[in-house]
């Protein structure tokens, strides 16, 4: 039996849009280009799970702080297993870790955990979080062939030295092995939108994660990005799972809003992301993803912990715009002409500078499709200091 | 054509060719990286004699014997290239994709592949000989010394087959993923290890003699100096070890996590970090003679010349051996593990992307 739908999310997509994507007009801001409608077609669970997205906590989020957790740029593991562990309690009221696990997954599961490795090695999802994380993912009785850590590109993954820094057993899958393979992906599952009259407009889901994968613990960095804002949660799990993403962005306009949502509200994919765990040990306020340069690399000692994406970018984003004030670098949410370049070392060397209109407004057009809580003043937020 | 010349006395390494029955006792052959060929002094290359393309990536080094080029790829192939022509003369298909630069010894050629499997195959007519399974990806390059073909696995496993039928002699588990290539002498076999130590093992028998803890994991293939092995670990240093005791003598920091492997001549090992900067160290004390920035990230190992020095990043670069002030570059397309081969005055070389070039 067929039982895939093919739905237009044209108005949602269009109000993501509105939501978040143009702010009132000032001096020497532009008026932006609107979303086109966005089709999906994608493969229902058959009994839809209570802990996809935004999960059994939504509008929850722990914030843990600890400067021991990376020191002269080198992580910590043992400082990161006590966060992370202090974390999934505070989040789900549990006495231990395991049983904190128990919660989101179970002996028969085929666990993903979706790291970010765009930015290695300067700046990815730490080698040392994510073998904590297999840790925990254990502890709840899931065996380590039933394990896979995963994203689209091998070669980024590679940099990182994931494959080597992984316990014996667990998988590491890089979806494509160079940019041009497609053959990791199903054809059957996917989002159809034309940007800029690209040959290619769909958009198709990683097969592991369609196919194979029953659980995903999702692994960000905190970082901006120079198309959606912020590279967090929901831009990780989305354009870290379907293929040709990058067209939604074309300088100086980006269509990450309302992309990255809708990706990310396409099943089976929304229903297998049951936790979010961001490793912000480091955090790029300028650059990102891809920045090398250290002068936009803050050691800043911290981990977040939901279930619910839209929320924890939502911190993220105010976060990193906390930071960047601080550095004296504009906001991410400014449209002004005279801060675009279309010169990469420039934008790569001056934090006020950017290559896109960026569009952090995806967080905002996600809970608007029901991904998450976006309003930060709705939004609990935990706020954890961890001591020796 | 050149064949078989260099061999510095001080690598420790057997003085033999790469060719009829010579041992090749670690990644590219031996300390220099050289993959068993002498490489000379060149000036810029002007021209490509010959390109051809293997796919759709690779991720190790091109090896070269007797006019022949051995390149393995990502699509699960290893291919043999006419080194005059730049024509396919054969290929053979292992069961994954191929991380693992393959190494020479007699009429085979070595390497792993993520199927578990390390394949000898015939170097005249591209069958295979021989395949030994493990139950994880074999990146690591194998080694052979003595007739015995030393490499470890993703299933923690450090494997002795014999060379010429691929069977078991010995395994010895270790505490992590195995992706270094070992160094081989007739007593002992050093290498890296996922769970962050240097291990030592009895050639022999495969136990561990000693295992010395860096702070992270090992992905780079140590170097014998002496009685000193250079490594480098991804916990930013590189490590100058005794190698019968284990002793840590010195250690390096550098600015971010190694994957390189560390080339040695005339008593400087030359190693790459991911910071981009390529290290030149005083092999004895680990004292630095010079670094210089060349790349974002370097990931491959160094090749040594004579007074030249090459490494392969986002393109091909020539560097003097004695400061390190960059001679040429050549950016024929980016690669992560790449390493070129010098053969007289051509230089042949493979592009993460999957082009393999013939340069004049």
């Amino acid at each position: 039996m067929d039982r895939r739908t093919f739905v237009q999310r044209t108005c949602i997509a269009s109000a993501g849009l509105l939501v978040g994507g143009i702010p009132a007009l000032g001096h020497d801001e532009v008026v932006l280009p609107q979303a086109p409608p966005i089709d999906v077609r994608e493969a229902p669970l058959a009994k839809k799970s209570a802990l996809g997205m935004p999960g059994l906590y939504p509008g929850r989020v722990v914030e843990l702080h600890d400067a021991r957790s990376i020191v002269g740029n080198r992580v910590s593991q043992p400082v990161i297993r006590g966060m992370l562990e202090q974390g999934l309690k505070e989040l789900t009221g549990e006495s231990s870790a395991t049983a904190a696990w128990q919660k989101f997954v179970e002996p028969h599961d085929v666990v993903g955990v979706k790291i970010n490795p765009s930015g290695a090695p300067a700046c990815c999802s730490s080698p040392e979080l994510v073998r904590e994380i297999i840790g925990g993912v254990q502890s709840a009785g899931v065996p380590m062939q039933n394990i896979i850590v995963y994203d689209r590109f091998g070669d980024e993954m590679d940099l990182g030295s994931y494959q080597l820094l992984m316990p014996p057993g667990v998988r590491v899958v890089g979806v494509q092995a160079n940019r041009l393979d497609q053959a990791g992906y199903d054809a059957n599952v996917y989002a159809q939108v034309d940007f800029f009259g690209e040959w290619e407009t769909r958009s198709y889901m990683a097969s592991v994660v369609a196919n194979e994968l029953t659980k995903i613990i999702n692994v960000p960095t905190l970082k901006d990005h120079s198309a959606s804002g912020v590279t967090g949660c929901l831009k990780n799990v989305g354009y870290g799972t379907f293929n040709n993403v990058a067209r939604s962005h074309k300088e100086p306009y980006s269509f990450t809003n309302p992309l990255i949502g809708v990706l990310c509200s396409i099943e089976p994919l929304r229903s297998k992301v049951v936790l979010n765990i961001m490793d912000g040990t480091r955090m790029v306020w300028h650059g990102g993803p891809l920045t090398q340069n250290q002068d936009f690399i803050y050691q800043a000692g911290m981990m977040l912990v939901s279930t619910d994406p839209v929320a924890m970018d939502t911190v993220e984003l105010e976060i990193l715009e906390n930071k960047r004030r601080q550095e004296g670098a504009p906001s991410v949410r400014e449209h002004k002409a005279s801060s675009i370049t279309k010169n990469s070392r420039e934008f790569y060397t001056d934090a006020s500078k950017n290559l896109f209109y960026r569009q952090p407004g995806h967080i905002a057009a996600a809970g608007k499709l029901g991904l998450g809580v976006a309003d930060l003043k709705t939004i609990e937020r935990r706020t954890v200091e961890m001591r020796a | 054509m050149a064949r078989f010349l260099y061999m510095d006395d001080r690598t420790n390494t057997v003085a033999s060719d790469a060719g009829a029955s010579g041992d090749w006792v670690t990644l590219l052959k031996e300390n220099t990286r050289t993959g068993g060929l002498g490489a000379v002094a060149l000036e810029s290359p002007g021209k490509a004699r010959w390109q051809m393309r293997v796919g759709s990536g690779v991720r190790t080094a091109p090896v070269w014997r007797e006019g022949k080029l051995y390149v393995t790829s990502m699509q699960g192939q290893l291919h043999a290239i006419n080194a005059d022509n730049g024509r396919q003369e054969w290929k053979f298909g292992a069961g994954a994709e191929i991380y693992s630069t393959p190494s020479l010894w007699r009429d085979l050629i070595l390497f792993g592949s993520n199927d578990g499997r390390v394949y000898a195959v015939n170097a005249a007519s591209g069958t295979k000989t021989w395949e030994a399974k493990t139950s994880g990806e074999v990146w690591a390059s194998p080694v052979t010394l003595g007739g015995v073909t030393y490499f470890g696995s993703g299933d923690g496993h450090m494997y002795a087959v014999e060379a010429s039928s691929g069977k078991l002699k010995w395994k010895q588990e270790l505490g992590g993923r195995i992706h270094s290539t070992a160094y081989a002498t007739e007593k002992a076999i050093y290498l890296g290890c996922g769970d962050g130590h240097v291990h030592r093992l009895d050639t022999a028998t495969g136990k561990n003699v000693w295992s010395t803890p860096t702070g992270n994991g090992i992905n780079s293939s140590p170097a014998l100096v002496d009685d000193l092995l250079v490594i480098g670990s991804e916990d930013f240093f590189v490590y100058g070890i005794d190698a019968a005791s284990g002793t840590v003598k010195w250690k390096y920091e550098t600015g971010l996590g190694i994957a390189s492997s560390p080339a040695v001549s005339n008593g400087v090992a030359v190693i790459g970090g991911k910071d981009g900067y390529l290290y030149a160290l005083e092999a004895a004390a680990g004292k630095l003679k010079w670094k210089a920035r060349v790349s974002d990230v370097i990931t491959a190992p160094a090749v040594f010349g004579t007074g030249v020095l090459y490494i392969q990043c986002w393109g091909l670069l020539a560097l003097n051996a004695a400061d390190g002030k960059v001679l040429w570059r050549a950016g024929l397309g980016g690669s992560i593990q790449g390493a070129p081969i010098v053969v007289g005055k051509t230089i042949y070389l493979v592009s993460g992307g999957g082009d393999v070039y013939a340069l004049e």
